[in-house]
């Protein structure tokens, strides 16, 4: 078993998982990122594409379940490996959205250093950025616990 | 490693489509880069699909970012696609190219 902590102020706390929550039913149909696949077979393409959407779904329960977590952003959350894996897919498939579908204006650069005027940020595009970050944070945070040779990263 | 049994469902009919001969040319395992995906993730997804050591992963994960793209590993069809199903698993931009 894994133990992860996330320490979050109440208020972000609640708002952060009851508005990722509200994206996860939203995207429920429309979660897969573009992918390529390389056949003229059209039966294979379906069942590749299938496949890895039912596969997306069951790490969007494992992410969905993580943020409903009494524990969560307070205290320390036991994860098997199992569910911290889906987590982090579930969370990168998020964050490959919400760039795709509201950030895509901004630069990488800008994204990982926040250095976008705010001012000019619409509330949504405001609020997709603040579940960029976020969701950011909870791979890196499952990351280190996972595989502490990662911490280079994190210096 | 962790996940590896996750099996793609299309190996059955790769099976039927994909003539075993002696001339079967070999397929790079190709991922590109994306400006989201954390850097320790794709290193972690690397180690964790293809058993690689830390540094290796690391410097393929480099490859992608500065140049773009990197070829991950190159081999039989099917098991080239076994690997690409795998790193899309993980949201990775994969795709297999056949060798020239």
């Amino acid at each position: 078993m894994l133990e992860v902590t996330l320490q979050l102020p109440e208020e972000f706390r609640h708002w952060v998982a009851d508005f990722l929550q509200a994206l996860i039913l939203a995207m429920q149909d429309a979660t897969l990122p573009s992918i390529e696949v390389n056949s003229d077979d059209v039966d294979l393409a379906a069942a590749w594409t299938d496949g890895l959407s039912g596969d997306l779904k069951m790490d969007m329960e494992e992410l969905s379940t993580f943020l409903k977590d009494p524990n969560f952003g307070e205290g320390p959350q036991l994860l098997t490996e199992h569910s911290a894996e889906g987590i982090l897919r579930a969370s990168a498939a998020f964050r490959l959205k919400l760039q795709d579908k509201f950030l895509k204006k901004f630069g990488e650069v800008d994204l990982v250093d926040s250095s976008m005027n705010k001012s000019e940020m619409t509330i949504l595009e405001k609020q997709a950025y603040l579940c960029y970050i976020f969701l950011g944070i909870i791979q890196g945070t499952l990351l280190q616990v996972m595989d502490p040779s990662l911490g280079e990263f994190f210096d | 490693m962790v996940n590896m049994t996750t099996a793609a469902p299309f190996s059955q009919k790769l099976e039927k489509t994909v003539p075993q001969t002696a001339l079967n040319p070999t397929w790079n395992v190709v991922v590109r880069n994306d400006s989201v995906n954390l850097m320790p993730y794709v290193v972690m997804v690397i180690q964790k699909i293809f058993g690689y050591e830390f540094q290796k992963a690391k410097k393929h994960m480099l490859q992608i970012h500065e140049e773009g793209q990197s070829v991950l590993w190159t081999g039989p069809r099917e098991k080239a696609e076994h690997y690409t199903y795998q790193l899309q698993q993980w949201q990775l931009r994969a795709m297999i190219i056949r060798n020239a």
